[in-house]
């Protein structure tokens, strides 16, 4: 009775097949990975790229978002990486994917190579291969290169080690993976950069997984600053033990279309993880920032703050998802999402979940959207405060609230000029806009 | 005394079973053959007469199911429906088309006065109020002789086989009537109003519901009219491998007001039956359409056999200005619920609002929720929904508000707040929130929780019993919800909150 309609293909879906077959070959791992990487590939030959229909993926259509594919990057000899973030810190650096270089690390931190790990087979690309996930799929059906971070049970690691995923100044594509494994007590703070493509038409997708074993403490920046005609598409997995601490920052400004993607799943009892996130969005750029919390064990908290400014035509997406496992009981979890649009064209949409299979918890979550309070911005004015100062004043409250929950100062001070970068920049474009 | 005998009556009405409504009705009944087709779509036009514009739409609805497939969305589990193996239509023999109260074959009356539904005129619900006591509702503008009443359409089966009050109505120029009915009387209101808030192709359920929809309630007030009474319909389920697929139509002219009460049961039995029904409510300026139901189709047994398939589209159209359409539920039956019904705010300062209590117990299922989707100005919404699920059920709230981009200075407040009785039960929370206008303003907020172990000390200290405590509880919990039922409701709904929740503790 149902109609078997049969899809048809777009151009990016054709090309990403025929992209995968030419590739193929000169992929690192054993038969098993190939394996892997085959079934993966799969997904996209039943399923092609993900769009509405499925409904993690309801707004952000990759079919219609991603028309054309831009060819694969090979590797280069040569790039130049941003200074740190922040001062001090430890660089390994990734073009397109492949290690170019690192700063000598501290006692207690061991890097290898993905693509070795992979062709030993000391490294598996495992994982399930459905819609949802369709991020990993991608990126671990072409991951060629990328970077294996242990931190020693134990170790302290002062320095920041800031993992750099730098993309060439050419239209193409790009894989690039981090596998971080914190060793049990040892605590450690890693920066994610992802930053370059200038104006070009790059394509990557990110894919950075954390095991955190028990006892540890971790401490996560991403920074997602890429160039403007970018397509980001992000997934940070974090595996949490139990009695360990987990706080993760999110900074996105940058790139044209972008799909950030957090996963955190609690597997012990006791921990603890804190995400923060700030958006903020311009021109046409299509931001979306997607979490999973999973409390798959008892008496574990989280919490989940997310801001968000949108203005001109870009679209901001916030999907946040709290699942909590039947056994999981005594767990708290508090989500909020908030948003400014600032323009009469800039979208907003805020999908903040909660599926909960126990009952001794408690969890809620919040979502507002609005504009800027004009009674705030009278009283500013009316102290004499000019409208543009007023209004940067007033965006910048918004944000920095989020960072409050986390107390990490070196953080926050890149949050901050981060987010004072962009209010000056938009402050600037709207009094040319108004002056013209 | 009075408690005490209270108190034996009502152990006794647990005692005999906790779904009080599950009896059958031994009537002789008239089956269309099983099985869907453009045969049996004309073979239901035609027991209703209907014109061949009506035929004509149905087997057009008929033609673009067939190319549709069952949606897959909803967090709801069930074995694939044979949709061969229904009969789209049964009613009872003896009646043919409604006719006065005196003609109803007396075995109707008897299960409608089973079920607590007064089909006499002059006769007040069962343990509401007894006449001339001051009553507690907004009683302005309607005659004391009129006070209280509440004008019924029964529908049972695939048929309207009365409705009440109908002449006291016409005094007002007030249409209360089966559907049937209104397609010879009011055809110009059918046709211009049928299938313009639920487009014939807008989901699966709503397009089958096109195709063999039987029979509904059809109200029409006119300009500036308050209606004097409730107005009712209450569904009924009784022949078996059927289906039924009712359809309502109520629309409020300029500067009316309706209250719209709608209820439903079903026996009990070990097959699922299907019940996907479609509402459409049309409020133009300045009126205003308060529906509520009390939805108490058979949930199934304790292991999940059995029960109701709840699908329905219900929405209201605010297409005028000044408009507002209230939507009030209370959901405690069918074994799976998929429902939400919704508003379109299309008309500058109309207002939406839902309400919605939903229990469920066992191994019930429910999804439901609602859409506000803001076009006009100085719109405005508010949801409140509380889950709550016990046993090893599952609720979900999952809601829509969305702001279109000429929505200036829409608002909106949604308040969802789920309790969870016992370990085995889910509640979820699925708000999409969409704006695309930077004038509009959204709340969201939910919560998710347990009855408070301080809660039921305190009043398992005074005395009360588990049960008791809980039910006292919960209704506490779902009061924000209660005080917008209609006061007919309102007894019938804390008592069956009690029922569905028993056998929750421990």
């Amino acid at each position: 009775m149902n109609a078997d309609l049969k899809r048809i293909r777009t151009e990016a879906e054709t090309d990403l097949l025929e992209a995968f077959a030419n590739a193929e070959d000169q992929l690192p791992g054993r038969a098993e990975t190939h394996a892997a990487r085959r079934a993966r590939m799969a997904l996209f030959e039943r399923e092609g790229l993900p769009h509405r229909r499925i409904e993690q993926w309801k707004y952000t259509d990759l079919r219609t978002l991603v028309r054309q594919l831009a060819p694969l990057a090979a590797q280069t000899a040569n790039a130049s990486a941003p200074a740190p973030a922040v001062e001090g810190a430890v660089q390994i650096v990734l073009v397109d994917g492949f290690i170019m270089h690192h700063d000598a690390v501290p006692a207690g931190v061991e890097l290898r190579s993905l693509r070795t790990a992979l062709e030993e087979g000391a490294v598996e690309l495992e994982g399930p291969s459905t819609a949802d996930r369709a991020i990993d799929a991608l990126n671990s059906a072409f991951v060629a290169d990328g970077v294996i971070v242990s931190i020693a049970p134990g170790a302290s690691i002062s320095t920041p080690l800031e993992i750099v995923f730098l993309k060439s100044p050419s239209a193409s594509m790009s894989h690039s993976r981090a596998h971080i494994i914190v060793g049990e007590g040892a605590q450690a703070t890693i920066i994610e950069r992802h930053v370059g493509g200038a104006g070009e038409a790059v394509q990557s997708t990110i894919v950075t997984r954390y095991a955190v074993a028990e006892g540890a403490s971790l401490d996560v920046l991403r920074v997602q600053d890429d160039g403007a005609e970018a397509v980001h598409l992000g997934e940070t997995a974090i595996d949490i033990a139990g009695d360990t601490a987990v706080r993760l920052m999110h900074l996105g400004t940058g790139a044209k279309i972008a799909r950030v993607e957090t996963r955190a799943t609690f597997r012990g009892e006791g921990s603890r993880f804190d995400v923060c996130g700030v958006t903020m969005a311009a021109r046409r750029q299509h931001l979306d920032h997607t979490l999973y919390v999973d409390h798959l064990v008892p008496g574990c908290e989280s919490t989940e703050t997310f801001r968000s400014v949108i203005d001109d035509a870009a679209k901001g997406i916030f999907q946040g998802k709290i699942v909590v496992a039947q056994d999981a009981q005594k767990t708290d979890a508090q989500m909020a999402s908030d948003a400014l649009l600032l323009s009469e064209t800039a979208d907003m949409v805020a999908k903040p979940e909660l599926e909960i299979f126990a009952d001794d918890v408690s969890c809620a979550h919040g979502a507002t959207c609005g504009e800027l309070d004009d009674d705030l911005m009278f009283y500013l004015l009316a102290r004499g405060i000019p409208h543009p100062q007023a209004r940067k004043l007033l965006l910048h409250a918004f944000l920095s609230e989020a960072l409050e929950t986390f107390d990490s100062h070196a953080f926050e001070d890149v949050a901050l000029a981060a987010i004072e970068a962009w209010l000056t920049d938009h402050a600037n474009a709207d009094e040319a806009a108004s002056a013209s | 005394m009075p408690a005490v005998q209270e108190t034996i009556e009502q152990v006794r009405q647990i005692d005999v079973d906790k779904y009080k409504y599950g009896f059958e009705t031994e009537i002789d009944t008239e089956y269309a053959p099983k099985g869907l087709n453009a045969d049996i779509v004309r073979f239901i036009s035609a027991k209703k007469g209907e014109p061949e514009w009506l035929t004509d739409w149905r087997l057009d609805a008929l033609k673009r199911f067939e190319t549709m497939s069952p949606p897959t969305w909803a967090r709801v589990h069930y074995p694939e429906i044979d949709l061969q193996e229904l009969h789209y239509y049964a009613a009872p023999k003896s009646t043919e088309g409604p006719k006065s109260l005196d003609e109803v074959d007396p075995e109707l009356l008897r299960t409608y006065e089973k079920l607590g539904i007064p089909l006499k005129e002059q006769e007040i619900l069962a343990g509401v109020r007894k006449q001339g006591e001051p009553s507690t509702l907004d009683d302005a503008g309607i005659p004391d002789s009129l006070q209280g009443k509440v004008a019924v359409d029964a529908v049972f089966d695939s048929v309207s086989v009365v409705t009440t009050f109908k002449d006291e109505l016409a005094k007002h120029g007030i249409v209360f009537c089966s559907i049937s009915e209104a397609v010879h009387t009011h055809p110009e209101l059918v046709k211009r109003y049928l299938g313009s808030v639920v487009p014939v192709t807008d989901n699966y359920y709503a397009t089958l519901n096109s195709a063999v929809f039987s029979d509904g309630s059809f109200v029409y007030i006119p300009k500036g009219v308050r209606c004097p009474m409730e107005l009712s319909t209450y569904f009924r389920i009784n022949a078996e491998n059927t289906g039924q697929f009712e359809r309502t139509l109520i629309i409020a002219d300029e500067g009316s007001y309706v209250s719209y009460l709608e209820g439903c049961t079903a026996p009990m039995r070990d097959e699922n039956q299907l019940h996907a029904a479609v509402v459409e409510l049309i409020a133009l300026d300045d009126a205003e359409i308060k529906y509520s139901t009390v939805q108490n189709w058979y949930p199934g047994d304790a292991e999940g056999k059995g029960g109701i398939y709840n699908f329905v589209t219900k929405r209201g159209d605010c297409r005028g200005n000044n408009s507002k359409i209230s939507w009030t539920q209370v959901e405690t039956g069918s074994a799976i619920t998929w429902k939400y019904p919704s508003c379109i705010l299309r008309g500058d300062n109309s207002v939406g609002e839902f309400y919605s209590i939903a229990i469920s117990n066992g191994m019930q299922q429910v999804d439901s929720g609602t859409k506000m989707i803001h076009l006009g100005k100085n719109t405005s919404s508010r949801i409140i929904a509380k889950g709550i699920a016990a046993g090893k059920s599952d609720s979900t709230y999952r809601g829509l508000v969305q702001v279109a981009r000429g929505a200036k200075n829409a608002r909106n407040f949604t308040q969802c707040d789920s309790l969870l009785i016992g370990d085995t039960c889910g509640a979820h929370t699925i708000p999409y929130i969409e704006s695309k206008n930077a004038k509009a303003q959204l709340e969201h907020e939910a919560t998710t929780s347990k009855i408070s172990d301080d809660q039921l000390f305190y009043c398992l200290q005074r005395g009360l019993n588990e049960e008791e405590a809980v039910a006292l509880i919960v209704n506490g919990f779902v009061k924000d919800v209660l005080q917008k039922l209609p006061m007919e409701f309102m007894v019938e709904t804390q008592k069956l909150i009690g029922i569905s929740l028993e056998g929750s503790v421990g």
